[in-house]
């Protein structure tokens, strides 16, 4: 008797691109370590400060790549994991177990927004060292020929906390979203996708032609960027951390994350407005489930 | 219905659930005691499965309804500990391994005894790495079984368990039922279209037609209320004056179907017998239709 856990296991058996996405991504940025060709820029006579910010640039990029893979598919997984066990008719099945809607909805939420983060962080943060060792020894045994990357502890670190913090904020951020796309995979009985678009387009068309605005459509588009608002709050300590490297402006992230005001990303109105919405629309999530009667 | 307990398993009264303007249950009555084995049937559409979503909890209604003493429309999930159920056809998911079944069940059930299962499991072909998919449909009901018979639970409700098994499957079905899983303290609520493959094995049957009960009786006193009387020819119009409630013609002879009869008002013209319970529920359904 482990409900929780019990699950948490089932939504990896049953939906695997949630961690065979992921985890393929970071063994083809391996393969490309082991058996890629780079030409280095010349990266002698770098300053500290700019040494820094390459290191922070290279674990950004590798992280991202992963996290983006398992953006894409946890969105589809929220759109389908609910809707599955009715278009496959084991929903009576599942139902015919004493595990409560409220468990079962707020398992898969908690999959999405905890579990499969906290798992894609930690293979993003073993991919990039493994990546960097790969290239390290290909450096020393002569195969390549600038010393790339430039180790540098205290900045590898800075640049991980800034990502768990950043990713910890997208994911309150997005958690609305999240929420209402179980909402649809609860109430649609076919074509979530569509169902998905549809309300958002619609309430924006009917602004248009009723009001000549383009509010609410703004507002989708503002919450949906993925450069997400929430930096907004740290806009001029972001500027404040930027390098100039060959004339290239970019941002330090392990100076990013000296200066960042961590109370200003997570507590603002954005963020709380999204939090209570994410919870009314979890809330109708577990009345779907309970109570949708496909027969 | 008789109960050997006091307290019923299941207490209906007055249930009633609309779709639109059908009225898939019209003010349903009955309740069933500890210990029973009680046949829901009914023709396609009476209400039949309704029914027994509402006991499931999985559909809101009118009226009161009472299993193991709780409101399954408020209580369902504490319910579902002491009640297991197979809806209409064995649907697994199909991406599920057998050993995953077994995680998934011994993980959130307190009652289940997974040894119980896979001893069970043995007996078939099924094997642990297998996915549902690669299973045939019989093997899949055999899954499933293994999965609830190793619950101890005090319902248990099925709703056309065997639909689209063939017979071997079916009989092995209701073999296994009988005997591994039924004891007093259980009781068991199925209905099914096949009822000549369960008439042995139900103590109560209820009859459902259009919503409503159109029988609710123990099987051992039908015998008091139904007769069954095959007339010879020349007896046929001093008998038909009795009321029967519903005729046939077997063999050339003519089979009347009466209630509330007594016999010795019925045994001079010809041979009396106890209905069977197939024969019943098509003169009850036809009589009420004529």
């Amino acid at each position: 008797m482990n409900v929780m856990p019990t699950l948490v296991r089932r939504e990896f058996q049953e939906h695997r691109a949630l961690w065979a996405a992921p985890l393929a991504m970071a063994v083809i940025l391996v393969l490309v370590a082991v058996f890629g060709h780079f030409e280095m820029a010349t990266m002698t006579a770098l300053s500290a400060d700019q040494a820094r910010a390459i290191m922070g640039i290279t674990v950004w990029a590798m992280s991202l790549a992963i996290f983006l893979i398992a953006g894409i598919v946890l969105s589809f997984y929220l759109l389908d994991c609910l809707y599955a066990d009715r278009r496959d008719r084991s929903i009576l099945f599942w139902k015919s177990l004493p595990v409560s809607d409220a468990a079962t909805v707020l398992a898969k939420f908690a999959v999405a927004l905890v579990v499969v983060p906290l798992g894609v962080f930690a293979l993003a943060l073993v991919t990039d060292l493994a990546v960097r060792g790969i290239l390290t020894l290909r450096t020393g045994a002569g195969l390549m020929v600038e010393q790339f990357p430039l180790w540098d502890t205290r900045a590898w670190l800075q640049t991980q906390a800034l990502l768990a913090l950043l990713l910890a904020a997208t994911l309150l951020w997005y958690a609305p979203l999240a929420a209402y796309l179980l909402v649809i995979s609860a109430w649609a009985r076919r074509n979530v996708v569509m169902w998905a678009l549809l309300p958002p387009l619609v309430i924006a068309l009917v602004e248009r032609l009723a009001l000549h605005t383009s509010r609410f459509w703004d507002f989708i588009t503002d919450r949906m960027e993925p450069a997400f608002p929430v930096m907004a709050g740290v806009e001029a300590q972001v500027r404040a951390s930027i390098v100039t490297i060959h004339r290239e402006q970019v941002v330090s992230l392990p100076r990013l994350f000296e200066q960042i005001d961590v109370t200003s990303i997570f507590i603002n109105w954005q963020m709380l407005l999204g939090l209570l919405i994410a919870a009314a629309l979890l809330f109708a999530a577990i009345r779907l489930r309970r109570w949708r009667d496909d027969g | 219905m008789t109960s050997t307990s006091d307290t019923p398993v299941i207490a209906a009264r007055d249930l009633a659930k609309s779709y639109g303007k059908l009225r898939a249950l019209d003010g349903v009555s009955f309740t069933v005691g500890a210990g029973r084995i009680v046949g829901l049937i009914g023709p396609n559409g009476a209400g039949k499965t309704t029914a027994l979503k509402a006991i499931l909890g999985l559909a809101q209604f009118e009226g009161e309804l009472s299993v193991l003493g709780r409101n399954p429309s408020v209580a369902r999930d504490a319910l579902m500990q002491d009640v297991c159920f197979i809806a209409d056809v064995a649907v697994l998911p199909k991406w599920l391994r057998v050993s995953q079944a077994l995680d998934y069940v011994a993980g959130v059930h307190p009652r289940f005894d997974r040894a119980r299962a896979e001893g069970f499991l043995r007996t078939t072909d099924i094997r642990m790495k297998s996915r549902v998919r690669e299973l045939s449909k019989g093997m899949v009901t055999q899954l499933h079984l293994a999965l609830i018979l190793a619950i101890d639970a005090r319902l248990l409700v099925l709703d056309e368990p065997t639909l689209g098994l063939d017979l071997l499957f079916r009989r092995q079905f209701y073999d296994t039922l009988l005997n591994d899983y039924f004891d007093k303290d259980r009781t068991i609520l199925l209905t099914t279209h096949q009822v000549e493959e369960i008439e042995n094995l139900l103590t109560d049957v209820l009859f459902i037609q259009h919503g409503r009960i159109v029988l609710d009786s123990a099987v051992e006193s039908l015998g008091e209320r139904y007769r069954q009387l095959l007339c010879a020819p020349d007896q046929l119009e001093r008998a038909r004056a009795l009321h029967p409630f519903y005729s046939r013609e077997v063999f050339g002879r003519t089979a009347l179907f009466f209630e509330g009869r007594p016999d010795a008002e019925l045994a001079p013209f010809g041979e009396l017998r106890t209905p069977s319970i197939a024969d019943l529920f098509v003169a009850k359904m036809q009589g009420a239709n004529p």
